[in-house]
């Protein structure tokens, strides 16, 4: 009974200290948030669909520079999409975005010259160089998940 | 490009090893451990050691290639991995042959005492004894760093060492030799890399209360893993598991990170194939795909695990 008064007690002040920056929040950074996720998930999308051109697999290599550049065009402003208090709610932005911001902004750049050097091999239509360059783009997306992306929770 | 497995090695002392590493040589040379299709016994074990990944727990940061010191947390308290460069004080470079393999395959340190299974010795028990003796001819050949041990920190209950006899006892059996009797070969070369090297399952397995694993749902994944983060299923299974993968799509991934719908990996696994999986060559990427894909499919083990244990930290 006591145990039960603690914990619910509890829940009602954590409720509190959770609710009250909820509600001042205000639409906009879950609209943040969700723009974003909408991005990345295109970036996901043009990704997979270069991956399968660049494996061999399919036969669609006059849309590869297309995918490429759409990547590109993404991650040239790709910083804008985390603005400061935008790790808060249903997202998987570690806080060390904000927190360690001079790495952040390196692997952004580094992300950033990884993907023109693809959308470059791309239109050179060169298809060692460009398996090469998408490797090494794919890289770069994994050095910023690594560290600044909270695990998937399946 | 990968990262976390640069040697920041010094130059001090650099030519004192080199000819060390010479006399190694020789010591291959003249025949002690035949070394496979030309690859000297160091090339060897340098592959081993990225297989092996051990420099993902033993590499910190902040600290030397190999030298320890990286916070392991854990639901049994926080460990610190020590330093495995070959210092004659504060690594291992004292250790003999014998306490080298007696510690990788029994996990028992050259003074007799327990390692905590955080160490990976459940799995590294399968190794064949050549492959461990080339670990620590590499490991012998790499810069000693100063850098002294962290002690773990652990829950009161568990600092008592002799009760991981008792541990051992329940979950301690070479793994890798039970793929011994594979009749396909590439399938039996797939099941050392992964189970007696790689050690996918310490991560992907649930852990029982005791923190052995549960070897009935070996790599059907957990809501448990390190660092309290969930880590998925790798059996074929096509619901919750990684089924609907094909085989190119598993060794692509083990290679760049890429999953099949185009998202990259991060957290632990980004580091997994940074310093192992991309780094083997394309026929061991394969095998441990072909063995992989052999697995039984297991449903459901990490969502039926959430559904008791996890809140949604964000349903308020």
């Amino acid at each position: 009974m006591i145990h039960n008064l603690k914990t619910s007690s509890l829940g009602i002040c954590l409720l509190a200290v959770v609710a009250l920056p909820a509600t001042t929040m205000g639409a906009e950074t879950e609209d943040i948030i969700k723009y974003r996720q909408g991005v990345m998930k295109s970036v996901g999308g043009h990704t997979a669909a270069a991956a399968q051109i660049v494996r061999g697999k399919v036969d669609y290599a006059d849309d590869l520079v297309y995918h490429a550049e759409s990547i590109a065009r993404s991650m040239q402003t790709v910083e804008s999409l985390f603005p400061k208090d935008t790790d808060f709610g249903e997202t998987r932005a570690l806080d060390a975005i904000w927190s360690q911001a001079d790495k952040f902004k390196q692997v952004s750049e580094e992300s950033r010259a990884a993907t023109k050097a693809f959308v470059d091999a791309a239109k050179a239509n060169d298809k060692a160089a460009f398996a090469a360059k998408f490797k090494a783009m794919v890289d770069s997306c994994k050095a910023c998940h690594k560290d600044f992306r909270e695990k998937k929770e399946q | 490009m990968p990262q976390g497995f640069s040697r920041k090695e010094g130059t001090i002392a650099a030519g004192w090893y080199r000819a060390r590493n010479f006399v190694l040589l020789c010591v291959v040379a003249a025949g002690a451990v035949p070394a496979a299709r030309g690859e000297s016994l160091l090339e060897r074990g340098e592959y081993l050691v990225a297989a092996a990944g051990c420099s993902n727990c033993h590499t910190d940061e902040n600290g030397g290639f190999l030298a320890g010191g990286r916070a392991l947390n854990t639901p049994y308290g926080t460990f610190y991995t020590p330093n495995i460069t070959p210092h004659r004080e504060y690594g291992i470079g004292a250790w003999t042959e014998a306490e080298f393999l007696r510690a990788m395959k029994a996990g028992l340190a050259p003074d007799g005492g327990n390692y905590y299974p955080a160490f990976p010795y459940v799995a590294y028990a399968g190794m064949r004894r050549e492959d461990v003796l080339a670990v620590k001819a590499y490991l012998d050949s790499i810069p000693p760093v100063a850098r002294p041990n962290r002690r773990h920190r652990l829950p009161w209950y568990l600092r008592f060492r002799p009760g991981l006899w008792l541990w051992k006892f329940l979950y301690l059996a070479p793994r890798g030799a039970g793929a011994a009797g594979d009749p396909d070969p590439e399938r039996r070369r797939g099941a050392y890399l992964v189970n007696a090297l790689a050690h996918c399952g310490e991560c992907h397995t649930p852990r029982d209360w005791l923190g052995g694993l549960i070897e009935s749902q070996r790599h059907g994944g957990t809501a448990h893993g390190p660092d309290g983060e969930a880590v998925p299923n790798i059996t074929p299974d096509r619901q919750n598991g990684i089924g609907k993968w094909s085989d190119g799509d598993l060794s692509f991934y083990l290679e760049t990170g890429l999953t099949p719908d185009g998202d990259a990996a991060g957290g632990a696994m980004a580091e997994v194939i940074d310093n192992v999986t991309s780094r083997l060559t394309k026929q061991d990427r394969q095998a441990m795909v072909r063995y992989v894909m052999s697995l039984p499919a297991i449903e459901n083990a990490l969502k039926t695990k959430r559904k008791k244990t996890r809140r949604d930290p964000d349903e308020y």
